[in-house]
């Protein structure tokens, strides 16, 4: 039980190391995630056929922002990463859009009763 | 030198696969003159992908100029360039076709507040918007007021609604009829007097005495001349301003009721030979001619003749007078009635010349038709010789 407590300079090192190495890997692999989950929301709502300019977009980002963590850029990484979150999302707005708006005129109208 | 020669071809080769950063900028703003052409030419619907991977590209090289990886940036020109060039390509045929659209003539709807009627209340409130009406009753006109007879006068005022007033200038404001406005009990209609009462033999009219002579004036032969009441003929109900007509008025006739000359006061003058009855001058003497002719004989006949002119003119009321010629029944009675006709001739003469107005007499001869005594004894004969003045006309 001593142990942590006697040798307290060892942990606010770890600390410090933590957070200056993985600061930028953190948060670019956060903003991946957030844009993989919303890429994985626009497919449900059928962007890539529906909008498939935005979906286009966020997958070609989201992929930009992969290469970036390659090359250890995480900054670059995390501002793609962002515009493919933001991209994902406008994919599934207007998907869902499209194809409100698409069931609605497919719709025949209602035969009246004899 | 071989090395040396190498080593100039290889930096050589180095730097001249090198891309600069300006001429990847410029290509960048060629790479977006494309995009937004495909832009425009709408290639979000035409080539969506193509736009997309161009825009990111463009993007992505920008990021890695910046960065300083001017190899990584020029890769994603030429993948920008690429696929600016595709989507300007499929979007070619894909801007929207212009359409002329005609412009429909505008159809202007004019919203007036109107008020067609003119009674203040907009025809958009009006609920009678032909027919003038006040406000309170929401523009429609009040109940006409009623007239049921007629006659001009609203049942309101009209005492009788269902009988028309007859408008006689009688009580013509209480709508009421008065078919006998005095109540005379004679109908207007045939009413000389509608207004005054008056028995049905005066036609409607009241009797008055307008001269004032206690006579009705539909007893009075002068209704507007007052009786004078003098004893003489006053039932008449004219005035008798010369009873005797001698000319002489009653006021200054000392005899308003027997005739006399002016000279004499309107009295009769007394006459020693003649008298005057009602109907005749009577001689109280024959006239005398001579015998079988007719010529007047004797001073006695020449009084009587005086005082007969005298009283014609004394009596004016005398119209005409007839002098007769009569003789008895010696003779034939052709000459006799000659004889009687000249002799009556004779003395209208004599008495024109006393100053008688000729029209005042006629002179006949009978002969011996008219006896007034017999022919058969010398008195009687004397007695049918005679001259007569008979009064025919007053």
């Amino acid at each position: 039980m001593s142990a942590p407590s006697a040798n307290p300079l060892r942990w606010v090192l770890l600390a410090l190391t933590v957070g200056a190495s993985g600061c930028g890997p953190v948060q670019s692999t956060a903003y991946l995630i957030d844009t993989e989950t919303m890429l994985g929301a626009a497919q449900t709502a059928q962007a890539d056929k529906l909008a498939p300019y935005e979906w286009t977009a966020a997958n070609l980002y989201m992929a930009k922002a992969k290469e970036e963590v390659g090359y250890s850029d995480f900054e670059q990484a995390v501002d793609y990463a962002k515009k493919a979150v933001d991209f994902a999302t406008r994919a599934r707005d207007t998907a869902l859009k499209v194809g409100k708006r698409n069931e609605a005129t497919s719709s025949e109208p209602p035969v009246p009763a004899p | 030198m071989t090395n040396r020669f190498v080593w100039v071809t290889l930096a050589f080769t180095a730097l001249s696969s090198c891309h600069s950063g300006p001429q990847i900028r410029a290509s960048g703003e060629i790479i977006k003159t494309d995009i937004e052409r495909a832009r425009r030419s709408n290639a979000m619907r035409c080539a969506p992908r193509e736009l997309a991977s161009a825009e990111a590209n463009l993007d992505f090289s920008l990021g890695e100029l910046e960065q300083g990886n001017s190899q990584r940036a020029y890769e994603h020109v030429v993948e920008a360039e690429a696929m600016a060039k595709k989507a300007v390509a499929l979007s070619r045929d894909c801007a929207p076709k212009q359409v002329v659209v005609r412009e429909q003539p505008q159809l202007v709807v004019k919203i007036e507040e109107t008020d067609k009627d003119g009674d203040g209340v907009l025809d958009k409130d009006d609920q009678c918007p032909s027919l003038p009406g006040p406000v309170e009753n929401k523009g429609c006109p009040l109940e006409a007021p009623k007239d049921r007879d007629g006659d001009g006068i609203l049942d309101a005022n009209d005492r009788c609604i269902d009988q028309p007033e007859d408008f006689d200038n009688f009580q013509d404001e209480d709508g009421c009829p008065e078919p006998d406005n005095d109540n005379d009990g004679i109908l207007d209609t045939a009413d000389k007097c509608p207004n005054e009462a008056g028995p049905m033999q005066n036609f409607g009219c009241p009797i008055v005495d307008k001269d004032g002579d206690g006579l009705n004036d539909d007893v009075d032969k002068c209704p507007n001349e007052p009786e004078d009441k003098d004893g003489f003929q006053d039932d008449d109900g004219c005035p008798d301003l010369d009873n005797d007509g001698d000319t002489v008025p009653d006021d200054r006739d000392d005899c308003p009721n027997d005739p006399g000359p002016p000279d004499n006061k309107g009295c009769p003058r007394k006459y020693s030979l003649v008298a005057v009855t009602k109907d005749r001058i009577e001689i109280k003497k024959q006239i005398k001619f001579a015998t079988g002719s007719h010529k007047i004989i004797g001073k006695e006949s020449e009084q009587i003749l005086d005082e007969v002119a005298m009283a014609l003119k004394d009596n004016a009321q005398i119209k005409k007078v007839r002098i007769e010629g009569h003789t008895d029944s010696v003779g034939n009675d052709a000459s006799n009635l000659k004889l009687s006709q000249r002799r009556a001739d004779s003395v209208m003469a004599a008495i024109l010349k006393r100053g008688v107005d000729p029209a005042r007499m006629e002179a006949v001869g009978f002969g011996e038709t008219k006896p007034i005594a017999s022919n058969s004894t010398a008195a009687g004969k004397a007695e049918n010789r005679r001259t007569e003045f008979n009064i025919v006309e007053q």
